[in-house]
């Protein structure tokens, strides 16, 4: 991938989604689950890319999902055309609302100002880390919890296994995510988001009253998961979305850090469209007069809506 | 700083057979610090450049200007400034990764325990690159490719590409953890140094999300350190 695109990548910044990256200069499945993505990560096996890491073989056991992967191609019905189709889903059955919700933001694109969602205002949602990891992905498993740890977006998802939600959930963009094993499918049920973040580069909306059912399934040689996505939301759905994906074993590489709020630029903020006042920066890096070098600099926040 | 190690009585709690699994869980560090300091609860031995960098960064937070800490604007604080805060972390540990899950923004490292050691890039990561085994009952952490842009603690107290971390980290009992981090970083310190943290077990729901920069849009603190 160009370093250019990875850069702006790493900057989450919605130009990125005006297609400034065509698929012509950026192989979109290094941002998640292009075309390419076998051949690629049969690439990355044997070659190794950026830092590589030591040797690492999957166990037979099923119900062992520890390890990195890498997202498979997204199995999609049009072709990919920008980086903007890597993020977006096809046939949503979308209410009313949230298909104007989403008609609205399309048209703020078409005018050319960037628009900043959840995902690329560095607040990670749950959904979108499911539906749209880029990168290297970490499973950690312990007896009690599957933990997913996602490189870009950057996130963390707990899976705390056999037991009940919490009766008490604080509403957050993770939710509560606790999973039980069916045979040897792994199914996760996550509730309690916080009405916050998109499903999908659209901006359609998720609701507090969303749901995500994932279940996971480990292939026979242990070197893919199946995963199938269902996501319930009654404000804004007319019938549960469900939708496939498949992660590769990654082999003798080395996650790597997306640190999305590391350089807030002033350039990207003039002309863009926040979706939500509270993702409207408090800092900015301002160029320095003169030899001066350019820092960040902080402003008391605006109240939020 | 939290100067003080483990009693005695805790020592000998330790010297039971300990299950690597009994790591697992919600850490909070009992005291905080927004100002690092030896486990002998002196300052830390700058050598006369990286002293004076400090000094410039401690005058200018006094006088309002705290560019110099990425952390103001919810950048990474990086490893080990995550492990002095008052942000709960989790621990979990499987066979080849242990993984330390920071509450605040997200934020997580691995540590490979395949105890294969493989070149480095230097500044990979404001993580670094971890690789431990465990000595008996005693996780041991070294951390390379560490960025020189995070800062150690609130003041400022700088650190180089080159630092080389090592964390012992062991239960004083069930509830209770201790680590000692030893910093070799011979650009910005005159002799190797340690420090020590202690930390309280909490209950899962202990370790809440917490997002930086929706904090800052309230007006509260990104970090909370002390």
């Amino acid at each position: 991938m160009s370093s250019t695109c990875r850069a702006l990548a790493s900057l989450a910044v919605a130009a990125l989604l005006n297609a400034t990256c065509a698929v012509a200069q950026v192989n979109p499945q290094a941002f998640s689950g292009g075309p390419d993505a076998e051949a690629e990560a049969l690439e990355l096996e044997q070659e190794g890319h950026g830092m590589r890491g030591p040797p690492e073989q999957p166990t037979a056991d099923p119900r062992d999902l520890n390890g990195l992967w890498r997202p498979g191609a997204t199995p999609r019905k049009k072709p990919l055309v920008s980086v903007n189709d890597v993020f977006a889903l096809e046939d949503v059955p979308l209410l009313p609302a949230a298909r104007a919700a989403t008609a609205r933001i399309a048209s703020i694109r078409q005018s050319g100002r960037p628009v900043q969602l959840a995902s690329t205002a560095c607040r990670s949602h749950a959904v979108s880390a499911a539906l749209f990891p880029s990168f290297v992905t970490a499973i950690v498993q312990t007896e009690s919890t599957v933990l997913v740890l996602f490189e870009e977006p950057r996130f963390v998802q707990k899976i705390r296994l056999n037991r009940a939600h919490l009766r008490q959930i604080a509403a957050t963009y993770a939710g509560d995510s606790v999973g039980h094993w069916e045979g040897n499918t792994l199914v996760v049920d996550t509730v309690g988001f916080n009405g916050l973040g998109e499903l999908d580069i659209s901006g359609a909306p998720i609701s507090t009253k969303a749901r995500m059912i994932q279940r996971i399934t480990k292939a026979a040689d242990g070197k893919s998961l199946d995963l199938e996505i269902l996501v319930e939301d009654p404000a804004n759905l007319s019938a549960p979305f469900r939708t496939e994906r498949r992660w590769l074993w990654t082999n003798g590489v080395q996650q790597g850090e997306f640190d999305c709020e590391e350089n807030p630029r002033e350039d990207m903020n003039e002309q863009t469209y926040y979706i939500e006042k509270r993702y409207e920066p408090v800092c900015l890096r301002v160029e320095g007069r003169g030899a001066e070098p350019s820092r960040v600099v902080c402003n008391k926040p605006a109240a939020m809506n | 700083m939290v100067a003080q190690g483990a009693s005695a009585a805790e020592v000998k709690s330790n010297s039971a057979a300990v299950t690597h699994a009994a790591f697992n869980g919600v850490w909070l560090a009992e005291k905080a610090t927004s100002r690092l300091l030896t486990a002998a609860g002196t300052m830390p031995p700058l050598r006369p450049e990286a002293k004076k960098l400090y000094e410039e960064r401690q005058a200018a937070r006094k006088a309002g200007d705290t560019s110099f800490d990425r952390a103001t604007w919810c950048a990474s604080p990086g490893i080990p400034r995550l492990m002095f805060v008052r942000h709960p972390f989790e621990i979990a540990v499987s066979e080849r990764r242990v993984a330390f899950l920071y509450s605040w923004s997200n934020w997580y490292r691995t540590v490979d325990m395949s105890g294969v050691k493989w070149p480095v890039d230097a500044e990979y990561s404001s993580m670094g690159v971890a690789m431990g085994r465990w000595e008996g009952n005693t996780l041991i952490v070294e951390t390379i490719g560490l960025r020189s842009e995070p800062v150690l603690d609130r003041e400022g107290l700088p650190q180089s590409a080159g630092l080389k971390l090592t964390e012992r980290v062991r239960l004083l009992n069930e509830n209770r953890l201790e680590v000692r981090f030893h910093f070799d970083d011979p650009e910005t310190f005159i002799q190797p140094w340690d420090a020590v943290m202690t930390y309280r077990r909490q209950p899962e729901e202990a370790a809440p999300e917490f997002i930086c920069l929706d904090e800052l849009k309230q007006g509260r603190p990104g970090l909370i350190e002390n």
